[in-house]
C-alpha cells in the first residue's frame, strides 16, 4: 500500500516536472513573441517594406499655373493636424526613425497645388507628393523660411500668410529595409545552392557508400565537430580565405554577397551532412534490398528509392539551413560587412536583416523599436518561407509518389 | 526440457480414456456372456444398461481428438495416432453393442442352456477379450508385434466359433435341441466371432498409428 | 543460359560463413523445376540465408563468403563473369515483410523495368498491367494506379511485391517467409496466388508455418544448425520423416 503510494508519488512529481518545463518553454516562446510584436508593431508598415534605407531628398517647386486651392478637407483630420485650406495641405510634428523632429505631410486634398510638385533638378520632373514624405523646410519670397524645427504650426501659418512660395524641400522616409530583405533572400538563394548540392553529395557517399573504417568514422566526428564551432570563428575564415578570394576573381573591393554566401554555405554543410544522414539512415534497409532485387544497381537504388524517401529529412535540413542564415549575423559581419545598402548586387557590400538589426543596436542611440519590426519581418519571412517548402514539397511527393490516402 | 507438455498430456489422457472405455467394454463381454451362460435376466439387463457408458465414452474420446486435431493442428504420427483413436473408438462401441446384443439373447431365450458348449463359448470369450486387451495394449505400447499377434490370434477365436458350429449343427441333425434355441446359440457365437474381428480391426489401426499403413495400403 | 533442364538450381556442397562463423554446412540439394520448395527450420537454422544466397543477396553483408557452387540454368552464380543484376532479374525475391516502394503502385511494378532502361510507355503499361493482373491485384489497384502503394493494404502491398517481381518476367521467385506479417485472409489469397504462379515459376519460399508449408509445397528442406537434414516430397516430410530430427521439429518437440 506504501509502496503504491510512494509510486503515485514519484510518477506525480515526474509528471509535474514535465508540465512545467513545457509551460516554462512556453511562456518563455510566448514572452519573446509579445515583446517583438509588442515593440516592433508600430514600425511595422508596407513602406518599411520597400522603402530605401538612405533617404531621398527633392528640392522643388509649384508649377507656374497653380491655383488655390480653398477647400476644407474631405476627411476628418486629427486634432493633431494642422491644415491650411488656402493650400489644401494637412501637416503634423513627428519624429523620424532615428528621433530627430519632421514634419510630416499628412493629407493632401486633390484639387490642392502640392498635389503635383516641380522638381528643381535637372529634368523638372513632375512630382507627386505624398503623404509620408517629410518636409524639411518650404522657403517663400520675403518671408522667413518655415524649417523644419519650428513645427508643423509655423509652417501652416507661413504658408496661409503668403500667397507663392520660392521652393519646398522634403525627403521619402528611408529607413526602409527592402535592401536588406533582398541580401537575405540572394543570400538564401545562394547559400543553399552551394550548401545543399554538396551536403546531400557528402551524406550520400557517408551513409551509402563510404566502407566503414577508421577515415569515415574521423571524417564522422570531425563534421560533429564542425557543427559546434562558434559562426564567428567561420566568419574569420570567410575574411581571410573567402573575401580575398571573391576580390581577386571579381569585381568586388571588400566583403560580398558572393564570400558571404560561400562562407554560410561552409556554416551549414556539417548541418546538411549530418540531417540528411540521419534521414538517410532512418531509410528502411528493405527498400534498398527490393530495389536491388529487382535487378537495380547501386546507383540507381540509392537515387530511384533512397533519396526521394530520404526527402523529407533533406527539406528539414533545408529548412533549419534557411533559418541558419535569416538568423547567422556573426559571421556576416566579417564576410560581408556591416553596410547597410540600398543597390543589392552579388559583388557588394550589403547586410541581411539579422545584421540590420545589429547595425541598429550598435548605433547611438540603439534602435529597439525598429529592431523588433525588422525581427516580425524575419519571422513572417521564415514563415513564408516553410510554408512555400512545404507546399513544393508536398507537390512534388504527390506527383512523384502518387497520393497517399 | 519438455515441448508441447500440453499436447503431449492430452494424447496421455486420450490413451487412458481409450483404456478405460476397452476397460469396460471387456468386463460387459464378460458380464454378457455370464448372464448368457447363467440366465441371469437382472445381469444381463445391467450389461445393456453399461453399454450406454460406452456409447458415453465414445462421444467424449470423439470430442477430444477433434478438439486436439483443431487446436494443435498435429502432423506426421501425432496425426496417425489421433486418426487411429478416433477409428478404435468406433470398433470398440462395436464390441460393446455387441456384449449388450448377447445379454439381449438372454432375455429373449428365457430358458436354461444345454451344457454342452458352454466350455467352448468361455473358451471363445477368453480369447476375444484378450484379444481386445492386446490390441489396446500394443496401441499403449506402439508395438507391431502384439498388434500382428492380436491378427494372428483371430484364427483362434473362428476355430472355436466352427467347432460351436459343428456341435450344434449335430446337436440339431439329432433333435437334441429346438431350433430357436440352435439359432440364439449360434447369434451368440457370431457375436463373438465379430468382437474378435473388431480386434482385429483394432490391432490394423494400431498398425498404422506406427507406419502409416492400413492392410498393406499406404495411407498417410 | 540452359534452363530446360528440370532441375534447375542445382546446390553442391555449399558451405557460407559470416566472417569466421560457419552459417551453412555442405548443402546439397537440387531443387525442380516449376515447383514449390518450402524451407522449414528452426529461426536460425540457415534457411533464409540459403534463400538470400540463390541470388547471391548475401552479397550485400559485408565478411560474408561462400565456398561451394550453385547451379542456375547449368551456370555458376557465384562464377566468374556471372553478372549479379542479370541474376536478380531473373531470380526475384519477396521478401518478410511488404515492402513496396514509396512511390505509386504503377511505379513500383515499372521500376525494375525502368532500372533495366525500358523506357517505351506502351511497353510499360503492358507489362505492369500483366504482372497486377499474374499477382492477382489488378481487379483491386486498377482505378488507382497513381496512388500510394503504401495506401494499400499489408497483403495487397505483399501482392504488389510479388508483381514488382515477376514484371521483370524471372524464372525463379525466392520469398521469404512472404506472409508472416499478414492476416489469414490476405496468407490465404497469397497462398492460392502462389499455387496459380508454379505453373509458370520455380518457387522457393521460407516459412515458419508447417500447414503453410503443407498446404503449398511440393518439396520440403529441413534445415538445422546450417545443415539440410532432409529433403523430400513434401507429403514424404510431414507423414514419415527420415529423420527424427525432423519429425521432432515437424510435432513440435524439437529439442
Amino acid at each position: 500500500m506504501s509502496k503504491n503510494k510512494k509510486r503515485m508519488i514519484k510518477d506525480g512529481i515526474l509528471q509535474g516536472i514535465t508540465y512545467l518545463s513545457s509551460t516554462v518553454s512556453l511562456i518563455t516562446l510566448l514572452a519573446i513573441v509579445l515583446f517583438v510584436f509588442g515593440r516592433g508593431y508600430k514600425l511595422l508598415n508596407f513602406d518599411l517594406i520597400v522603402e530605401n534605407f538612405e533617404s531621398q531628398g527633392y528640392v522643388a517647386d509649384l508649377f507656374d499655373d497653380f491655383i488655390f486651392c480653398d477647400c476644407p478637407a474631405t476627411i476628418d483630420l486629427s486634432d493633431d493636424f494642422y491644415y491650411s485650406e488656402k493650400w489644401g495641405i494637412a501637416l503634423s510634428d513627428g519624429t523620424d526613425l532615428l528621433g530627430k523632429n519632421i514634419i510630416e505631410i499628412e493629407y493632401i486634398h486633390p484639387d490642392s497645388p502640392f498635389k503635383m510638385v516641380q522638381d528643381k533638378g535637372i529634368g523638372e520632373e513632375p512630382i507627386i507628393l505624398r503623404t509620408d514624405y517629410d518636409i524639411i523646410r518650404i522657403a517663400f519670397e520675403d518671408y522667413p523660411t518655415a524649417l523644419s524645427r519650428y513645427g508643423a504650426k509655423n509652417m501652416i501659418d507661413s504658408l496661409n500668410a503668403n500667397n507663392s512660395i520660392r521652393e519646398i524641400e522634403f525627403r521619402t522616409k528611408g529607413g526602409g529595409v527592402r535592401g536588406s530583405i533582398l541580401t537575405t533572400i540572394y543570400l538564401i538563394g545562394m547559400t543553399l545552392m552551394i550548401a545543399l548540392p554538396i551536403g546531400v553529395g557528402a551524406a550520400i557517399y557517408l551513409n551509402e557508400y563510404a566502407p566503414i573504417n577508421r577515415i569515415t568514422k574521423l571524417m564522422r566526428s570531425l563534421i560533429e565537430t564542425l557543427t559546434g564551432v562558434p559562426s564567428i570563428i567561420y566568419g574569420l575564415m570567410g575574411l581571410a580565405i573567402f573575401v580575398p578570394l571573391t576580390v581577386n576573381l571579381t569585381s568586388a573591393t571588400g566583403g560580398n554577397l558572393i564570400s558571404g554566401a560561400l562562407t554560410l554555405a561552409v556554416i551549414l554543410m556539417p548541418v546538411i551532412i549530418r540531417t540528411t544522414e540521419e534521414s538517410l539512415k532512418v531509410v528502411p534497409d528493405e527498400y534498398r534490398q527490393a530495389s536491388l532485387a529487382v535487378g537495380a544497381n547501386k546507383t540507381q537504388t540509392t537515387f530511384k528509392v533512397v533519396l526521394p524517401s530520404a526527402l523529407p529529412g533533406i527539406l528539414t535540413a533545408t529548412l533549419l539551413a534557411i533559418g541558419r542564415i535569416i538568423g547567422e549575423s556573426a559571421a556576416l559581419v566579417f564576410a560581408i560587412g556591416t553596410s547597410i545598402k540600398d543597390d543589392v548586387s552579388l559583388t557588394g557590400k550589403s547586410t541581411t536583416l539579422a545584421v540590420h538589426i545589429w547595425a541598429m543596436m550598435t548605433d547611438e542611440p540603439a534602435n529597439i523599436e525598429l529592431s523588433a519590426t525588422i525581427a516580425i519581418i524575419i519571422i513572417f519571412i521564415v514563415v513564408i518561407l516553410n510554408i512555400i517548402i512545404k507546399i513544393i514539397s508536398s507537390r512534388y511527393l504527390k506527383q512523384k509518389m502518387g497520393a497517399s490516402s | 526440457m519438455t515441448y508441447r507438455a500440453k499436447f503431449e498430456q492430452e494424447l496421455e489422457d486420450l490413451k487412458l480414456e481409450l483404456i478405460k472405455m476397452g476397460d469396460i467394454v471387456i468386463s460387459n463381454i464378460n458380464d454378457g456372456l455370464k448372464s448368457f451362460l447363467s440366465m441371469d435376466i437382472t445381469l444381463a439387463e445391467m450389461t445393456i444398461k453399461k453399454d450406454k457408458m460406452v456409447n458415453d465414452y465414445e462421444k467424449t474420446i470423439e470430442k477430444k481428438c477433434l478438439q486436439i486435431i483443431l487446436k494443435e493442428q498435429p502432423v506426421a504420427k501425432d496425426l496417425r495416432l489421433i486418426t487411429s483413436v478416433l477409428k478404435m473408438i468406433t470398433d470398440l462401441e462395436r464390441i460393446g453393442d455387441h456384449a449388450a446384443d448377447i445379454s439381449k439373447m438372454t432375455i429373449f431365450m428365457q430358458k436354461s442352456l444345454k451344457p454342452y458348449v458352454i466350455p467352448h463359448m468361455k473358451l471363445m470369450t477368453e480369447a476375444s477379450q484378450k484379444m481386445i486387451k492386446k490390441a489396446l495394449d500394443s496401441f499403449v505400447k506402439q508395438d507391431l508385434g502384439l498388434a500382428n499377434a492380436v491378427i494372428n490370434d483371430d484364427d483362434e477365436v473362428d476355430a472355436y466359433f466352427e467347432e460351436i458350429k459343428g456341435i450344434v449343427a449335430e446337436a440339431i441333425r439329432h433333435n437334441e435341441i429346438d431350433a430357436d434355441y440352435a439359432l440364439y446359440m449360434m447369434m451368440v457365437a457370431k457375436y463373438l466371432e465379430r468382437i474378435s474381428d473388431h480386434a482385429v480391426n483394432i490391432g490394423e489401426w494400431v498398425i498404422f498409428s506406427v507406419l502409416g499403413e492400413h492392410n498393406h495400403n499406404v495411407i498417410f | 543460359m540452359n534452363c530446360s533442364i528440370e532441375k534447375n538450381i542445382i546446390v553442391e556442397n555449399l558451405n557460407l560463413y559470416y566472417g569466421t562463423k560457419q552459417a551453412l554446412f555442405n548443402i546439397d540439394m537440387e531443387i525442380p523445376r516449376n515447383k514449390v520448395t518450402a524451407l522449414i527450420g528452426p529461426s536460425g537454422c540457415g534457411k533464409s540465408t540459403f534463400l538470400r544466397s540463390i541470388n547471391r543477396m548475401n552479397d550485400l553483408i559485408p565478411k560474408c563468403r561462400i565456398d561451394g557452387s550453385i547451379t542456375y540454368c547449368g551456370e555458376n552464380i557465384y562464377g566468374q563473369g556471372m553478372d549479379v543484376i542479370d541474376l536478380r532479374r531473373k531470380v526475384g525475391m519477396v521478401f518478410q515483410k511488404p515492402n513496396p516502394f514509396p512511390m505509386s503502385i504503377f511505379e513500383n511494378v515499372a521500376y525494375g523495368l525502368r532500372c533495366q532502361g525500358v523506357k517505351d510507355k506502351i511497353e510499360l503499361q503492358k507489362t505492369v498491367k500483366k504482372a497486377l493482373v499474374d499477382a492477382a491485384l489488378y481487379d483491386e489497384v486498377k482505378d488507382r494506379l497513381k496512388e500510394n502503394a503504401l495506401s494499400l493494404s499489408g497483403g495487397q502491398q505483399q501482392r504488389l511485391c510479388i508483381a514488382r517481381a515477376i514484371a521483370l518476367s524471372p524464372d525463379v521467385i525466392l520469398m521469404d517467409e512472404p506472409t508472416s506479417a499478414l492476416d489469414p485472409i490476405a496468407t490465404a489469397k497469397i497462398e492460392d496466388l502462389i499455387n496459380e504462379l508454379k505453373k509458370d515459376y520455380t518457387i522457393i519460399i521460407v516459412t515458419h508455418n508447417m500447414q503453410q508449408a503443407l498446404r503449398i509445397s511440393d518439396f520440403t528442406a529441413f534445415f538445422l544448425m546450417g545443415e539440410l537434414m532432409e529433403f523430400d516430397e513434401t507429403s514424404k516430410i510431414f507423414s514419415h520423416p527420415k529423420h527424427q530430427k525432423t519429425e521432432d521439429y515437424i510435432t513440435g518437440r524439437f529439442g
